[in-house]
């Protein structure tokens, strides 16, 4: 028969659509990791140069500053300030006091100082309203005063409205002095004498003065004026205070660049060096810290500048020919070196908080008494240190998985061989779809039911409950016993349906435990249990814990490792059972030594899924744990996984921010994870089943 | 005593316990939830100090610290600060149930108990009725014709401002003067409503002045015989379910969580079906045995194992930021930055949970295409249909129970699915309903709310817990019942399939 031409158009046309069809899906499949490793492998890039612009200026420059957003310079030379936008062109001039020895720009503040005099100005970028770039400054003169007698530098610590803290030093003599402005009272809050000369100082978070001396020591002075030396190290070539005040960098002699942060235990604070970078054998001439984050700028006497980020000790970038000076601008995209010179530098520095030790190893945080993993992404002030260690949700992932896993394992896989093995079929019937239902309840229910119903039930019944989980398979065991003693002839008439008898133990044995919770938990426990357990471990019971997660998960993932393990088993050649039993085997013998033996592999590989299932869980152990990412192993205990910590942190997290890939990160190990379980339990199931055959 | 039978019921105790479970996930929900729609008697208690309380006896507590104690549901919350109220039972006097005690279910502040002494009962539910129909009024005119002026205006704003199009002012002011006098008529129609008041003496003598605008029902629970508590049970059952929630979710209904997981999952399937079908035929029937089908069949049973909320962040990443961004920037570049399809939308939920649900529906098509006769593919052929013939004329129709069990499931599993959709769009009070009367009906823009979701918010995020148990409980009910229909109804569809399979000896 002939076939018309547009039939045949027709059908090629069907086929084509099909295999597209067909081809999409593959499509989808490898877009999704494509995408999640392109949101994610940007993470592990350092910074980079992405342009240079170069300012030349006929006078020698003192002090500069670069706006917010890297747009504008200002630059202070004999007797005035330049501002220019990035290409050198001016925008605006200020005069200033002739003969000036040093001019420093902080926080909105100029500070200059000649022979005898210091001028405090306020210095501020403003933008004309219509744009949100900066595109001029405004410079307003405080006030001026003689440098107090003996004192040779004078910084800036801190300015509000209303005040401005001044920190003076000489030779051996600091000084702490708060400014009113307007009235310009002045009051003297520290003035101390030091045995060293100091090189540089600086306010700390609390209060008290850090100053550190050209031989190496580090002084700290509260806020009454005791000194306490308590660091040294080996000469001091640098110093500078990380933004949030909590820490400090130090470049020792030989080139050795240390952090120091103090940690409260009981009252006292101690100083720790918490990093410490390798020297490159060149010796540190100075360092300048950014204001937006831990990135600070080392500079060495060859001329050369390194990057390096506080947290992960990473060495961001390296230029080899600035000339003297660098500032980070305020969004950490601008560098500006000066000295006889401008160089204005773009670049990309989007994540130097992370690294693989950030991610993984222990660190050794601002404010902490020894290195830890914390994830801890964002706090209350911008100043804050961002704690991104995935191991405590790691360990929280392994931990609901484990106890969801205690729990059903034994449940399941002997549920499956009974239903398999000794079950009456019609009851088969009616038992494979209940657990079908099981497997399609959403696991939000199951969460809810947890952390709603379930938390607070055990809390008050927990004794009961536990002495319940002991003692109902003993009685239903014994229960068993007799019947077939005394009721029946032989245990043939109640061969598989064995749970009409056991039913009505369970429940009585279970309920009477429950009920009689508060009596065992007097007795046992001396009244409370939880206070039993506080007293005995001290760790608090949390409400939500690991227990409940075990039973709630483990509700979930019952019928996942049911089914394959049921499956597993029923793949058993129907003939070995039978071969096994004409030889004289028990049932029992038979189940055993035959039918586990011939489906172990298929029965590991449903526990396995199971964990899979488990790992990825995600709405189940965000109701049911308090999601607190501690990591402790105490059962009574919550914890975060990785996969609650996406739902909780990522809807609120910025796009493209550290937080946001290492989130992504978070879900591409979650993906890979569960995608080799399921490719490795299918090679498992695979040769399964070609044995069986 | 033989080990072997202790091991044997070992295993069915085993096998009783996740039964047990099972049922009792039933039953814990049912019994916590429904309890919520019976209309409980209200206690008047007199206590031996001469104090008086009305309120549902809400739970008695035997063991408490100083004795037994009673919780009592009072109410009134605007007057008492709280809804519960913990007496010591050793120092109540009596406790009656007077038929006279009215329980009034307001918008705000809980339930109301006590004695309307100044109106009649008749009359009192004529002037409520004039006041809430007055009310349905109002709320249709602000819902409606109001919002959809004051969308127009702003819609006109942006087209003078942004785009400067000119001639448009005229138009702009006819509507806003509309818009007011819309507005007036709505205020002075609500300040008449408002204005109708009546007074409710508390148990201690206290009188309150209140609104007929802000109740929402009457019931004076100790005159209804038990056939009308059914009734009221009942019609408090499907109102549940028809009505849009009061006090930030806490009581009322759940419609718009009911009507947005519906329109979810309706784009859902509209995406997952047709793709997850013609993947299925295409492997099952066009495709030959090679490297490249075994790849995709692997990928595809793998992919059901793989965490719902890597699809979440894959759904917020490349929908939401990138396609959504894209669109933004292609189509709606004058509203940014504030996004229209690069924040979470309906749309992009639904396209998620496609992905999501896509090898659910793949492998359900595949079993059913494996359930059609190859004697029913060779017949056809020998008649001299093409190949796309047999496909549409005889594979297809044959394997559509099985397809059709592939989109039940996965409807179910995107009812229930929560995780996904927190990182898409899902909210816990959505402004306007995805599917309304204003052009173009459809916004694959809006937020929406979804039932699984709302269990979470309600449960877990709700300042009030406990006067919010009875919405969840329920929610979590409505949920059941749906995921638990949708599931055994694609149980039976593939069992007959098997049974099929098994005959005809494929």
């Amino acid at each position: 028969m002939m076939r018309s031409a547009k039939k045949e158009l027709i059908n090629k046309t069907a086929r084509a659509l099909f295999a597209a069809g067909g081809v999409s899906v593959l499509i989808v499949i490898i877009l999704i990791l494509i995408f999640l490793f392109k949101e994610t492998i940007p993470v592990f890039s350092g910074a980079e140069i992405t342009g240079k612009n170069s300012i030349s200026v006929s006078s020698k420059i003192i002090g500069a500053s670069i706006s917010e957003r890297g747009n504008l310079i200002s630059y202070v030379f004999q007797g005035g300030l330049s501002l220019v936008d990035r290409n050198g062109a001016n925008i605006n001039r200020f005069d200033l006091p002739e003969k000036i020895l040093s001019a420093e720009f902080k926080k909105n503040t100029l500070l200059v100082a000649d022979a005898d005099k210091i001028y405090l100005y306020d210095y501020r970028y403003v933008s004309d309203g219509s744009a949100s770039l900066d595109s001029n400054a405004e410079l307003i003169s405080l006030f001026q005063c003689p440098m107090p007698k003996g004192m040779k530098t004078a910084v800036v610590s801190s300015k509000d409205d209303t005040s401005v803290d001044i920190i003076y030093y000489g030779d051996k003599r600091i000084q702490l002095i708060k400014y009113s402005l307007g009235g310009n009272i002045e009051q003297v809050k520290i003035d101390t004498e030091i045995l060293s000369v100091i090189k540089s100082a600086e306010v700390y978070f609390d209060g008290s003065l850090i100053a550190v001396s050209e031989d190496g020591r580090i002084y700290v002075i509260d806020e009454s004026g005791n000194v306490s030396d308590v660091l040294k190290e080996d000469g001091i070539s640098a110093f500078g205070m990380l933004t949030g005040k909590r820490g400090f960098v130090v470049a020792d002699l030989s080139g050795n660049i240390s952090v120091f942060s103090s940690s409260n235990r009981e009252g006292s604070s101690s100083f720790h060096k918490i990093h410490k970078i390798e020297s490159s054998g060149k010796k540190v001439t100075s360092i300048f810290l950014s204001d937006k984050d831990r990135t600070f700028a080392v500079i060495y006497e060859d001329g050369s500048m390194r990057l390096y980020y506080s947290t992960t000790e990473k060495l961001l970038l390296e230029i080899n020919d600035i000339n003297g000076n660098m500032l980070i601008s305020g969004n950490g995209k601008n560098l500006l070196s000066y000295g006889s010179k401008l160089h204005l530098y773009d670049i990309k520095n989007n994540h130097p908080d992370i690294s693989f030790k950030a991610l993984f190893g222990k660190i050794w945080y601002e404010g902490y008494s020894e290195p830890a993993y914390v994830w801890q992404s964002t706090g209350g002030a911008d100043d804050f240190e961002p704690k991104y260690s995935l191991m405590p949700l790691i360990f929280g992932t392994v931990k609901g998985s484990l106890f969801a896993l205690l729990f059903a394992v034994p449940l399941a896989l002997c549920g499956a061989l009974f239903m398999n093995q000794f079950m009456h079929p019609d009851l088969q019937r009616l038992i494979k779809p209940a657990v079908e239902i099981m497997a399609g309840l959403p696991s939000v229910i199951i969460g809810f039911l947890g952390g709603l119903w379930l938390a607070p039930v055990l809390e008050q019944y927990l004794p009961g409950i536990l002495l319940g989980l002991v003692i109902t398979p003993v009685a239903v065991i014994f229960a068993g016993h007799l019947v077939e003693k005394f009721f029946t002839r032989s245990g043939g008439e109640i061969y598989g349906k064995e749970i009409f008898i056991i039913l009505p133990v369970i429940v009585l044995v279970f309920g009477t435990s429950i009920m009689f919770s508060n009596e065992i938990s007097t007795v046992v426990f001396n009244g409370d249990f939880k206070d039993f357990f506080f007293t005995k471990t001290g760790t608090p019971y949390d409400q939500r814990n690991a227990i409940v997660v075990g039973f709630a998960m483990g509700f979930a993932v019952i019928p996942v490792i049911f089914s394959l393990a049921e499956d597993a088993l029923s793949f058993v050649p129907r003939e070995i059972i039978a071969g096994s039993l004409a030889l004289g085997l028990s049932r029992w013998q038979t189940v055993s030594g035959v039918v586990l033996k011939a489906a172990k592999s298929g029965i590991v590989s449903a526990v396995m899924i199971g964990f899979g299932r488990a790992v990825g869980e995600t709405m189940i152990v965000l109701m049911a744990t308090g999601n607190t990412p501690l990591m402790s192993l105490s059962p009574f205990n919550g914890f975060r996984t990785l996969s609650a910590n996406i739902a909780v942190e990522l809807p609120e997290t910025a796009v493209g921010s550290s937080p946001y890939r290492i989130l992504f990160l978070s879900a591409l190990i979650l993906f890979i994870f569960t995608f080799a379980i399921n490719i490795l339990t299918g090679f498992i199931r695979g040769n399964m089943r070609k044995e069986s055959k | 005593m033989k080990l072997e039978k202790t091991y044997t019921y070992l295993l069915a105790f085993s096998m009783l316990c996740i039964i047990l479970m099972v049922l009792g996930i039933f039953t814990i929900v049912a019994m916590n939830g429904l309890p919520y729609f019976w209309l409980k008697n209200v206690a008047k208690v007199e206590m031996t100090d001469g104090k008086v309380y009305y309120g549902e006896i809400a739970g008695v507590n035997p063991k408490a610290e100083n004795g037994s104690e009673t919780k009592l549901k009072v109410g009134n919350r605007k007057i008492y600060g709280q809804d519960f109220l913990r007496i010591k039972d050793s120092e109540i006097k009596s406790v009656s149930y007077p038929k006279e005690i009215i329980m009034l279910e307001r918008d705000e502040w809980g339930n109301a108990y006590g004695i309307i002494s100044d109106i009649g009962g008749k009359e009192f539910d004529n002037i409520h009725s004039s006041v809430m129909e007055d009310k349905k009024e109002i709320m249709s005119l602000e819902k409606g014709r109001l919002l959809s002026i004051n969308e127009e205006i702003s819609k006109l704003n942006h087209r003078i401002t942004k785009k400067s199009e000119t001639g448009l002012e005229e138009k702009l002011e006819k509507l806003k003067t509309e818009s007011a006098v819309i507005e007036t008529d709505l205020n002075s129609k609500r300040e008449q409503a408002l204005i109708k008041t009546f007074s409710l003496v508390l148990a201690d003598g206290q009188i309150d002045e209140l609104k007929y605008y802000d109740i929402v029902k009457k019931y004076q629970p100790n005159d209804v015989s038990l056939a009308g508590k059914i009734w009221i049970s009942v019609k408090g059952f499907f109102e549940f379910i028809f009505a849009d929630p009061r006090e930030s979710n806490t009581e009322g209904g759940i419609f718009p969580a009911i009507f947005g997981t519906v329109i979810l999952v309706i784009l859902m399937s509209i995406f997952v079906f047709p793709l997850g079908v013609i993947a299925a035929v295409f492997l099952s029937e066009y495709a030959k045995e090679g490297f490249l089908v075994k790849l995709i069949r692997n990928t595809i049973y793998n992919l059901a194992g793989v965490p719902s909320i890597v699809y979440g962040v894959f759904g917020l990443g490349f929908f939401v930021y990138a396609m959504g961004g894209s669109i933004d920037r292609i189509f709606f570049s004058d509203y940014l930055p504030s996004p229209t399809f690069g924040t979470g939308g309906i749309i992009w939920g639904a396209l998620t949970l496609a992905v999501l649900t896509l090898p659910v529906v793949i492998v359900a098509s595949l079993e059913g295409l494996k359930s059609v006769p190859h004697m029913y593919r060779e017949g056809s052929y020998s008649l001299g249909s093409t190949k796309w013939e047999v496909i549409k004329d005889v594979v297809i129709p044959n394997a559509m129970p099985g397809m059709l069990t592939g989109l039940i499931l996965a409807i179910s599993r995107a009812a229930g699915e929560v995780a996904p959709l927190m990182m898409t769009g899902v909210v816990k009070s959505a402004v306007a309903l995805p599917f309304d009367s204003s052009f173009p009906f459809i916004h694959l823009d809006r937020k929406f709310m979804h039932l699984g979701f709302h269990i979470y918010d309600v449960g877990f995020q709700s300042p009030n817990i406990e006067a919010a148990r009875g919405v969840v409980f329920n929610t979590t009910l409505i949920l059941l019942i749906i995921v638990f229909a949708l599931n055994l109804t694609a149980i039976l569809i593939r069992n007959r399939i098997r049974n099929k399979l098994s005959r005809s000896g494929v």
